[in-house]
């Protein structure tokens, strides 16, 4: 800059509104006047614009998964409080608090049940749990398994959970259904019988006989309501997938029934694409259906012979 | 309702008043540590360790008014934390960072994301501090236990540096764009 940094220095403050009323007005002066400056000023203000575009970006797609509270933080903060005079009001305050909590909750789960504590029995790679406390972590041994967050806010629900590339985790409510959640996918559980699909794939094995609740996994188009039944649901760019293996499930959006569809053991898997619209469509089976759905109807071999899902 | 008056609530146990501070400012806060590490990865879990310390630590504030400040120490103590723990030389495939050159992204916002990481670590807290967290000088101040002024010139020093860095990669952008016409 030929006006040195004296300049440079006070049209930086300027620009964070940094300067006193007499240094702005002489800067602004001196601005009108000199086309280096301004041009540094310029120059300054596109930087930041740019540095900022940048670093939004990637921290809108950073920014995007629940906060998680690791345990072990909770765990020392509450042990933390309810110690000297200051927290013991604290500590006073929070159980008329909890007091009422409770009363409210006792009332509110007469009419919103809380979810049945669960199992996550298996999980590899990445996987968050968020609220577990309805979810028992009881992972086998050995595998290989990033230490799980567990947030400590004390909310009764929602439980979510979050699984990153390369991370699956398996999970078994109390009434013996078995939740599969598929790699880079986020889920959360509003009740033992109620999830609700962000991204990604899920799939469940309904004990039989189902009790005679619905099972739901709610997407952002419809609700797939599954009656005693093996089925996977899938999110991705196309919209929303149900590979139904077997049972029936019905496709309900805003209360209308959509499709119901039922699949005899022996009989091959039914393949239905459901767009954010709402339009329903059952597709057949081919090579060129999205992986995430080919990996859904792959993976099902533990549970339903190929050749008997496919008709083959 | 504003930072203060949650950060208290939060103080007296009220958890959803911790999530709300948590939302409002955890995007800033993931931003501030995507430049201090360069790691777009790392930058969420850094994060998250960083709103559980603050969760943590929350009964100790003092200025409720000054939590955003007191958050933004917090994510750069923490950055500053996972820079000494990274292993050299060796990364686990988890931590290791994302390109510093982005398909999605225009030229000049590449060109800009090469110079954030090619700053010293000094300059890049206060364009941190200052451009994300928006901080004034005087949170500077307080943060960086320096006088207001030498924030003021810091600062300034800090913009200059990136400039240059802007106007050393324009440079050789246009020089190979030169060679590739010939």
């Amino acid at each position: 800059m030929s006006c040195g940094d004296t300049w440079g220095e006070r049209v930086s403050a300027l620009l964070d509104g940094e300067l006193s009323p007499d240094e702005e007005r002489d800067t602004v002066r001196h601005l009108s006047t000199c086309r280096a400056c301004s041009a540094f000023r310029d120059r300054l203000v596109g930087d930041r614009s740019a540095f900022l575009t940048v670093l939004n970006r990637a921290a809108s797609a950073a920014a995007t998964a629940p906060v998680l509270i690791p345990r072990k933080y909770a765990a020392a903060a509450s042990a933390r409080r309810g110690w000297g005079r200051r927290e013991s009001w604290y500590l006073a305050a929070g159980l008329a608090a909890g007091l009422i909590v409770g009363l409210v909750l006792a009332y509110s789960s007469r009419r919103n049940p809380p979810i049945d504590a669960g199992k996550l029995v298996a999980a590899s790679g990445e996987v968050d749990l968020v609220n577990s406390a309805a979810v028992t972590i009881s992972v086998s041994p050995g595998l290989p398994v990033r230490p799980q967050r567990v947030t400590s806010f004390g909310q009764p629900v929602p439980a979510w959970v979050r699984t990153g590339p390369g991370g699956a985790a398996v999970v078994v409510t109390a009434d013996g259904s078995r939740i599969e959640i598929a790699e880079d996918t986020q889920l959360r559980f509003d009740s033992s019988d109620h999830l609700t699909l962000d991204s990604g794939r899920v799939s469940a094995e309904l004990p039989d006989p189902r009790p005679p609740t619905e099972f739901v996994i709610s997407t952002a188009a419809c609700d797939f309501v599954a009656v005693g039944t093996v089925f996977s649901v899938i999110s991705n760019r196309q919209g929303y997938w149900l590979v139904l293996e077997r049972g029936q499930v019905l496709v309900r959006r805003n209360d209308r029934e959509l499709v119901s569809r039922q699949v005899q053991t022996g009989a091959p898997a039914a393949i239905y694409h459901v767009s954010s619209e709402g339009r329903v469509d059952e597709v057949p089976y081919s090579s060129s259906l999205p992986p995430e759905v080919l990996g859904a109807i792959e993976s099902g071999g533990e549970r339903v012979p190929a050749a008997e899902r496919l008709g083959r | 309702m504003d930072d203060a008056a949650l950060v208290m609530r939060a103080q007296a146990g009220d958890c959803s008043a911790f999530d709300e501070l948590a939302r409002r400012h955890r995007r800033v806060a993931t931003a501030m540590a995507i430049h201090l590490t360069g790691d777009v990865v790392g930058a969420e879990d850094v994060v998250q360790d960083s709103l559980a310390v603050a969760y943590e630590k929350l009964g100790g504030l003092r200025e409720p008014e000054r939590f955003k400040a007191w958050l933004y120490t917090i994510v750069r103590r923490m950055c500053v934390r996972e820079r000494r723990l990274r292993p050299r030389g060796q990364v686990a495939l988890d931590d290791v960072p994302e390109p510093a050159v982005s398909q999605d992204m225009s030229p000049l916002e590449n060109r800009i994301l090469t110079a954030m990481n090619d700053l010293p670590r000094s300059y890049r807290e206060l364009l941190a501090a200052r451009y994300i967290g928006e901080m004034s000088y005087q949170e500077m101040s307080r943060m960086f236990g320096v006088a207001e002024g030498a924030v003021r010139v810091r600062v300034f020093r800090a913009k200059q540096r990136l400039r240059r860095c802007l106007e050393c990669l324009e440079r050789e952008a246009s020089e190979a764009s030169r060679y590739e016409l010939r």
